[in-house]
């Protein structure tokens, strides 16, 4: 690990493709036609804390190399009833962390008797990557509400480093529309500025990004449970397209 | 303590002849190709079930190994799987699948459900890190509807309304994306499906032979073994038969062989099936 030369959501790609040395051996037996790529949830994933919860946002696209697998994947994963994990990097590995963290935090709202908190959902979902950081390649956002301090955006990259953000993006698309971003933020934003940030974001990130593309799930989480919002790929919003 | 241990072997893969095959390649060994069986599978969910099919070739190389291989799986009596990719990872894998579950209905004593047949494989597939190589299509349909999932080596899984797999794949789900609507009739279901696994049986070479399709619902479970044959053999335009004496004898030699009867059994063609040993 170069730690002048920390590896970006762009290195996802190239890490997923030279897998494990083993593997070079299938390059020379399986004839070409044949080998698949991994398949990688190249992505966009969006999520921004407003004043009583939490909106996240995604693409929909799975793609297997230049393959698309699903064109309406569903990357907003929930963790408990108000917390969710957004996916990015391997679908295999992300999956894999998502059912394990679902059942850690299933078994811990029963000990403690009470709904987990945001920061503890994420330190679970951060353990795990950084514990099989060699092996995996996942880049999770984890967001929700809780009773303590109500909607949180913790972000947990590929490394295994865990950080709250009110605002923050993961996934391959995300290198198109930090610029977006960084114009475009306000602190305090209200409920509705917020959804149609985190929905223009998704779109012009579909719009550069091969890795990323059909529709955008969305979904606003808060005290009173969470609203899921699909904008179809015909109902996105307008960008001027060359 | 003295004396050696009995060392208990690691469970897992061992990965010591890649390093051997590693340098073998760096010195420049070239590796024989392995043979690819190609397929096509694909399933398609219509108002009632579901309707899945798949072709029947097998082939090592250039030749047609096996024109008439079943890659529909039990697994249970309402839960089915489709095989493509390694062959044998996908028959031993979902007959490991089937025992698991017919021992999971027993133990719970209830129809076993799609999500749970789905879950098992994904996390045994991720345990193995992608190195069993089965591109799987499970399809069921249990009390909470009719379901098809997609599962890859790696341990990913989708829950679709349509999956087309294997080499074929790419060109039936041309077909399916063209005319899937939801809620089809069970004929327009089964045509599409043919329509789509003719598609591929014609285009791709590793596909072919016969169309295979099963039809799952609540109530019953149809199996067309096969529900249509692609490239029917043609009667032989002539007769080749040889008349007797086409090849002139030069000569000919007779000797006897000599032999000693070591064993000796004596087998009823009719009535019991016991052998009798003399000798």
């Amino acid at each position: 690990m170069d730690i002048l030369n920390p590896m970006t959501y762009d290195a996802e790609e190239d890490r997923l493709r030279e897998r494990t040395k083993y593997s070079q051996m299938d390059k020379h037996l399986i004839p070409m036609e044949f080998q698949q790529q991994p398949v990688s949830t190249g992505t966009t994933i969006v999520a921004v804390e407003y004043d009583g919860g939490v909106i996240i946002g995604a693409d929909t696209r799975t793609s297997s190399g230049t393959f698309v697998m699903n064109r309406f994947t569903d990357k907003l994963t929930p963790l408990t009833d108000r917390i969710f994990c957004l996916r990015s990097g391997s679908a295999a590995d992300t999956q894999a962390i998502a059912q394990v963290v679902q059942y850690q935090l299933d078994f811990l709202s029963a000990e403690m008797n009470e709904p987990p908190l945001v920061r503890i959902a994420a330190n679970c979902v951060r353990r795990l990557i950084y514990q099989y950081r060699d092996d995996f390649v996942a880049g999770m956002i984890v967001a929700g509400w809780d009773k303590k301090l109500g909607g949180q955006v913790y972000s947990c990259p590929l490394g295994g480093l865990l950080v709250r953000q009110p605002v923050t993006l993961g996934g391959s698309g995300s290198t198109y529309i930090w610029g977006y971003l960084d114009n475009n933020y306000r602190p305090n934003m209200t409920k509705q500025e917020c959804f149609d940030f985190v929905l223009k974001g998704i779109t012009l990130a579909i719009t550069r990004d091969g890795s990323s593309g059909g529709c955008a799930r969305l979904a606003i989480i808060n005290k009173d449970g969470v609203e899921r919002v699909d904008v179809l790929g015909n109902d996105l919003p307008k960008v001027f397209d060359l | 303590m003295s004396g050696l241990a009995f060392e208990q072997p690691a469970g897992g893969f061992v990965f010591d002849n890649c390093r051997r095959n590693e340098i073998l390649l760096n010195n420049g060994a070239l590796p024989g190709k392995i043979h690819k069986t190609g397929t096509t599978i694909a399933a398609v969910t219509y108002k009632d079930g579901v309707v899945i099919a798949a072709d029947s070739r097998c082939t090592a190389g250039n030749i047609i190994f096996d024109d008439n291989v079943l890659k529909i799986h039990r697994l249970s009596d309402n839960i089915y799987a489709l095989g493509a990719g390694t062959s044998a990872d996908c028959d031993f894998q979902t007959r490991l699948l089937e025992s698991q579950l017919e021992l999971l209905k027993l133990n719970q004593d209830r129809q076993v459900r799609v999500a749970t047949a789905v879950r098992k494989i994904q996390q045994h597939l991720f345990r193995y890190q992608g190195y069993l190589g089965a591109y799987l299509i499970i399809v069921g349909v249990d009390v909470t509807g009719s379901h098809i999932a997609t599962v890859h080596p790696h341990g990913s899984i989708a829950f679709l309304p349509f999956i087309a797999s294997g080499s074929g794949g790419y060109t039936s789900l041309s077909v399916i994306e063209d005319r899937f609507k939801e809620n089809m009739t069970e004929d327009e279901a089964k045509q599409l499906v043919r329509d789509a696994l003719y598609a591929s049986t014609t285009t791709d070479l590793y596909s072919g032979s016969k169309i295979n399709m099963f039809v799952l619902t609540k109530e019953k479970l149809d199996k067309f073994l096969p529900y249509e044959i692609v490239a029917v053999r043609t009667d032989k335009q002539a007769d080749y038969t040889l008349a007797k004496g086409t090849t002139e004898v030069l000569s000919t030699n007779v000797k006897k062989i000599e032999f000693d009867i070591v064993n000796e059994k004596v087998k009823s063609t009719t009535g019991s099936n016991e052998a009798m040993e003399l000798a």
